[in-house]
């Protein structure tokens, strides 16, 4: 059932809800929903700008406003009515409510609209407290659109209502017209003009208006058209600014700021082409906006090509159905573009054909397939380079039916870039599988596809595979490869993976590593084992690690570092930690001077001597201390920072302390200047050295002796007094320094 | 090649339409030539900016919460926000525009500030100016139009998510400083008296008075008419006004708890509503004079001898220095009769303010200084233009400037000798005080924290007695360790030697307390 409320507002005495006085709802229509009777509209206010201490009731002209709010249409005339009983200015609203089935219903809500002209003068009587009585809706006869556009062109000319006609059904942000009129015929000329121009638009697109003497303030974004009297402020405002204005006031319409209309705009087609029929689509199909018109001209043109031959109507459709937006016309357009694929598509309108399919259809892979199916050899053996949308959409479809199993990989493999995103993963997979025992092909699968599971595949071929070649090892795109597999933590997480490679020899799978440059922990995956606890014994025995591999690298010019300090590690200890990367620190405090030692393998100084691997293991451990401590990198130089200095203690400290597992060396010199650095406590180092984690030279007369942890003498409190000579022979370095 | 940069946060501002917290400079729309608005994420050369249809941009900015256009320079400018709550018809327009007409004055001539009204307030105040100066003819019959509780005139309207909200539009003065160049600016807001006495009642929509929310002080517009009680006296002692004997719908407290409970609502707490500062302006003060409602009590200058009544013409005063300042000791003490006369004919205005903030001041007010006339051929209210002489108009803006410290409030009082002074003081709650008259033991006055919270004596009158006594400052108060029977803690005031010999412990327990602060290598 349709509902038309009508809800007077004003000042009283006496309001309809009891108690309430002032402004408020004077009468409303039994049945009114209460968000009408209760909310403060904007509409409900008269103007007051044009009003003086003299104005009286009914002399000054109406406000009248015609808009859509909340999907109601609301009809609003406000008078103003003189004083109230405070003595001050009194509105007068009378607002009628059309819901959206009665404005569906009837045929033009403003011909309805102008039916309640009448009522509004009566209502203006009405000074108690009232409900009114439900009224009929009244039988309102629908005007052709030949009428509508004969009435609108004799009042207003055509390019005028051209103008009003785009605005109001383009409906753009902040865009209005004005028409402007005289005074004296207010009331009659704005439901003449309102009439008229409002009939010309489908029923739904009837309002947006509002007609108002005085300072309109701002305009609301859904109001259009706004009509103003003569030399009332606004029109002398609008006036003057760039806005388009239409000045009925005289005789000689005046048209100000009216700029060219779109020939493709609701107001050029109905009125200069004279396309009535674009009435009844926009109403059919519900068309609104910039939207709207771009969908009644595609219905339009398919209305042109319907005579047309086969390809020209299948192009127009194809192409209409990917431009629409409303969901209408897309339906009517898809039931015509359906009947025409029953037909043999010719292969130049496939592109086409194939875009709507997958921008219209809601499952387009039975219809690609079926419109394919016809020509897919043709497409095959197409020897020139085929459309890309037919192309994109043959590869899919191939690949969906695991046809592309017939295609040559190597020919997939040059084309490879042409392929839809989507389906590159799959043809990767395919070029290159995970059980190939090419490194190469895998790691260009790794780079193509990218995806997690592929580099989990990887990551098992980095424990069962053979070792790669020198061309993989060279490969960037291997090493990446590989650094990835080693990072796939959630992989990593499963304990049966772990142990695979723990079960192996260490030592091995380190070397395995090395290959690929990667020695330092920090590089290692985290789960690999840092302790004596999680280390197999069984691999790890003296008799594995070769101390001829071994050499030492030293920045300070002491000689028999390497045997001295080999002479101390035992053997069980370097076959540990051998090739991990030890850090040497030879601290001479009197000058601040640190050496830096590192040992490296032949097998480093074979693959890799350009690139000074021992030194560069030095430098991924120093660069992991700096990043902990001051987040930046920096590259080693030998003389030691304090903070490389403090930073290294902590380090050896930590990491020993955590993993139970020797890291460094420390070779310390007898510190003869005051304490410039944080060092770790006596007993802590003590009992480090005790514990054989970390083992301690001196250096005297250029040689290294080992300290044993109980004459040890860390530290300074326990220093020996040195005089200045004694300082200068004690740290040869230092004259090298 | 064109350089790509962030545009920088800003300051963080506050919409005056829609009260939206956003930074300046990144979160501010630009309005470009073709009427667009722009985010500024959006714009790609900060070099040259424009939309991305090459449309430039214009000097103008909106709100990136309602796309509302707000003044440049006061995206600059440090806001405060005024609501101004009242029944219908109780002078909330005539006051609103009386207090810019009369601020404007003497925020130029007496404070020697620029004054101006940015954006959309220029118009909507140049238009209640008009009309209240009567495009120059004095003895024209003018008036304000009541405000409605719509139109585009006084409102905005914005769609959010599809449901159509309205928003007041504002009424800014914005007060620069040509010494410092700081600027500062007034935000106010003018609603239908009928907003407020359905506040509690108001759609989620209607946003007309969500300043309240937001607002940093809410002026009460009492109409002393629309009080029964006091329009009867006011008729019984002969006062010649026709609006007297108007019955009224709804009272002015139920309005004042309308409001409360919608602040309250908005808030979320009523301790979050406590803080807000509140001014109580009584409206139509002339009238009450003329009746001899007023209990005058003057004050005597000791160093000229000169006696100024306490409700005179200005709240301003001129220092030794030449500097003009706002004499808030006045207002304190106006403040205080005002109240008395208030409570006389509705105590329950002024208790449940009590009870809803910690500050709360009265101010005697007459926005037009004269009674309306009855325009014979409309029957409206109206006013001649020469009778318009407004009457402590500003109190309540000054009050909030000098509390602010925009403009200066005043030092130590000259009027403070030769009184005696209150010797007890008995703590209510946290924040209100009720003070001994010297006069009579079983008188006491009701305070708030700021009136001890001063370096300085203060003045405050005993109204039945019409004499004057001395408010001490916060430190000359300590507690006396007894109760009252109420069960509040009782204060007495010291003297100077008490006071001085205090200090002398305290100071001596601090040099005998050691302090980590010696520098290093002091002993």
């Amino acid at each position: 059932m349709s509902h038309i409320f009508e809800v007077i507002y004003t000042s009283s005495q006496e309001l309809l809800q009891e108690g309430e006085r002032d402004l408020g709802v004077l009468a409303a229509t039994e049945g009114t929903p209460p968000k009408f009777l209760e909310g403060i509209s904007l509409h409900r206010s008269f103007p007051t700008s044009e009003l003086t201490a003299e104005s009286k009731g009914g002399e000054v002209a109406h406000k009248f406003l015609f808009r859509k709010i909340d999907g109601f249409l609301h009809l609003v005339q406000v008078n103003y009515a003189g004083a109230d009983h405070t003595g001050r200015d009194k509105p007068y609203s009378h607002e009628v409510i059309f819901d959206q089935e009665s404005t569906q219903k009837c045929i033009a809500p403003v011909k309805l609209a102008a039916d309640y002209q009448n009522r509004l003068q009566w209502c203006n009587r009405l000074t108690d407290p009232k409900w009114l009585q439900p009224k009929q809706l009244p039988h309102v006869e629908k005007t052709s659109s030949e009428e509508c556009l004969k009435t609108a062109v004799t009042l207003l000319g055509k390019d005028r209502l051209v103008a009003i006609l785009d605005v109001l059904t383009l409906r753009k942000h902040d865009e209005f017209i004005t028409v402007i009129l005289p005074i004296d015929d207010w009331s009659d000329s704005i439901y003449r003009i309102v009439d008229v121009v409002l009939q010309c638009l489908p029923p739904h697109l009837q309002h947006g208006v509002m007609a108002q003497p005085g300072d309109v303030g701002s305009v609301p974004d859904d109001v259009k058209l706004v009509i103003a009297p003569t030399d009332s402020h606004f029109s002398r405002q609008v006036k003057s600014s760039s806005r388009p204005v239409i000045d009925l006031s005289s005789k000689n319409h005046r048209s100000i700021n009216l700029q060219e209309p779109s020939p493709d705009g609701y107001g050029h087609q109905f009125v200069v082409e004279e396309r009535l029929v674009l009435r009844s689509l926009w109403e059919f199909f519900d068309l609104e906006g910039v939207e709207g018109v771009k969908d009644s001209k595609h219905i339009l043109r398919q209305e042109e090509v319907k005579n047309l031959d086969f390809k020209q109507r299948l192009e127009a459709c194809s192409t209409s159905l990917v431009d629409v937006s409303n969901k209408k016309v897309q339906k009517h357009l898809g039931s015509e573009f359906a009947s025409l694929l029953q037909n043999n598509i010719p292969s130049d309108c496939l592109p086409v054909c194939l875009k709507a399919i997958q921008a219209t259809f809601r499952e387009p892979e039975a219809a690609v397939q079926k419109l394919l199916s016809h020509c897919k050899e043709d497409l095959i053996k197409h020897n020139g380079p085929l459309n890309p949308v037919v192309r994109d959409a043959l590869l899919k479809w191939l690949f969906s039916n695991s046809d592309a199993a017939q295609v040559p990989k190597s020919i997939l493999k040059a084309h490879f870039e042409t392929v839809p995103h989507p389906l590159r993963e799959k043809v990767a997979r395919q070029i290159a599988p995970t059980n190939s025992p090419d490194w190469i092909t895998i790691s260009w699968g790794h780079e193509k596809t990218g995806s997690e599971s592929y580099v989990k595949r990887a990551a098992n071929l980095l424990i069962s595979r053979v070792q790669p070649d020198a061309e993989a090892v060279s490969s960037p795109a291997v090493r990446r490869l590989v650094q990835k597999a080693l990072n796939t933590e959630k992989y990593w997480e499963d304990s049966l993976r772990r142990r695979v490679v723990t079960n192996r020899n260490v030592y091995e799978f380190d070397r395995y590593l090395m290959s690929f440059n990667i020695t330092s922990s920090s590089q290692k995956p985290i789960w690999w084992p840092r302790g004596q606890s999680r280390v197999n014994s069984s691999g790890l025995t003296g008799s594995t690690f070769d101390r001829s591999v071994v050499t030492t690298r030293s920045s300070s010019g002491v000689s028999g570092v390497k045997e001295a300090i080999l002479s101390v590690i035992p053997d069980s200890t370097l076959a540990r930690f051998g090739l991990y990367g030890i850090l040497v620190l030879a601290i001479s405090s009197a000058v601040g001077l640190g050496i830096s030692l590192a040992f490296q393998t032949q097998d480093d100084v074979a693959n890799d001597q350009s690139k000074n691997s021992s030194m560069s293991n030095t430098r991924f451990e120093l660069v992991k201390l700096q990043d902990d401590v001051k987040q930046k990198r920096k590259t080693l130089d030998p003389i030691l920072t304090i903070e490389d200095y403090n930073a290294a203690w902590q380090f050896l400290i930590d990491e020993t302390k955590q993993n139970n597992k020797l890291v460094g060396v420390v070779i310390a010199t007898g510190i003869s200047q005051p304490p410039k650095y944080t060092c770790p406590s006596l007993s802590e180092i003590e009992d480090l050295i005790n514990s054989k984690s970390i083992v301690g030279f001196t250096l005297s007369d250029g040689k290294l002796n080992p300290v044993d942890g109980r004459h040890a003498t860390w530290g300074l409190k326990k220093k020996p007094p040195m005089n200045e000579s004694n300082q200068q022979e004690s740290t040869p370095e230092a004259k090298g320094a | 090649m064109p350089s790509v940069s962030a545009k920088p946060a800003g300051r963080q501002a506050k919409c005056p339409h829609c009260w939206g917290d956003f930074f300046t400079r990144s979160e501010t729309l630009y309005v470009t030539t073709s009427g667009e608005k722009v985010k500024p994420s959006l714009v790609a050369d900060w070099d040259n900016p424009t939309d991305g249809s090459g449309h430039k941009f214009t000097t103008r900015r909106c709100c990136p919460h309602c796309n509302l256009e707000v003044s440049t320079r006061l995206l600059e400018t440090n806001s405060i926000f005024i609501s101004i709550v009242g029944t219908p018809s109780s002078g909330k327009t005539y006051f609103l525009a009386s207090m810019y007409h009369k601020a404007k004055s003497q925020l130029t001539k007496d404070f020697h500030k620029g004054v101006n009204f940015p954006g959309i307030s220029g118009e909507l105040i140049s238009r209640y100016f008009d009309r209240l100066v009567g495009g120059g003819d004095p003895n024209k019959l003018v008036d304000l139009p009541k405000t409605q509780e719509g139109g585009f005139e006084l409102y905005s309207e914005i769609e959010v998510s599809g449901v159509t909200q309205q928003f007041p539009k504002p009424f800014t003065l914005r007060l620069t400083d040509p010494t410092t160049r700081e600027a500062f600016a007034i935000v106010t807001y003018d609603n239908a008296g009928e907003s407020f006495v359905s506040a509690d009642r108001l759609s989620s929509n209607t946003k007309s008075i969500d300043h309240l929310e937001h607002c940093d002080m809410i002026v009460i517009v009492i109409d002393p008419v629309q009080i029964p009680e006091l329009a009867a006296v006011l008729k019984d002692r002969g006062v010649q006004d026709p609006q007297l004997g108007k019955s009224s719908g709804t009272t002015q407290d139920e309005m004042l708890n309308s409001v409360l409970d919608r602040a309250v609502g908005l808030r979320g707490s009523e301790k979050k509503l406590l803080r807000t500062p509140v001014s109580v302006v009584i409206q139509k003060w002339d009238m009450l004079q003329k009746a001899n409602l007023v209990p005058d009590i003057d004050r005597v200058d000791p160093s000229t001898g000169a006696q100024t009544p306490l409700f005179d013409e200005s709240p301003l005063n001129v220092s030794q220095t030449g500097d003009t300042y706002v004499d808030t000791e006045e207002m304190r003490a106006i403040s205080v009769a005002v109240r008395d006369v208030l409570y006389q004919y509705d105590p329950n205005i002024v208790n449940s303010l009590q009870a809803s903030f910690e500050v709360v001041r009265y101010f005697p007010c007459s926005a037009l200084g004269s009674s309306p006339e009855l325009n014979p051929a409309n029957n409206k209210y109206c006013f001649r233009p020469k009778n318009v002489q407004p009457y402590r108009v500003t109190d309540p803006l000054l009050w909030l400037l000098a509390r602010e410290r925009v403009l200066m409030p005043s030092g130590p009082s000259k009027f403070s000798t030769n009184f005696p002074a209150s010797e007890r003081l008995r703590k209510v709650n946290s924040s209100q005080f009720q003070i001994q008259s010297p006069y009579s033991p079983s008188r006491w006055i009701n305070i708030d924290s700021e009136y001890l919270g001063l370096k300085h004596d203060s003045l405050l009158p005993d109204i039945d007695e019409k004499k004057w006594f001395v408010v001490k400052p916060r430190k000359f108060w300590k507690s006396s360790g007894q109760k009252s029977a109420t069960g509040h803690e009782i204060y007495q005031s010291m003297s100077a030697e008490e006071l001085q010999e205090r200090h002398s412990k305290i100071l001596e327990k601090s040099r005998n307390k050691k302090w980590f602060f010696w520098r290093r290598g002091e002993k």
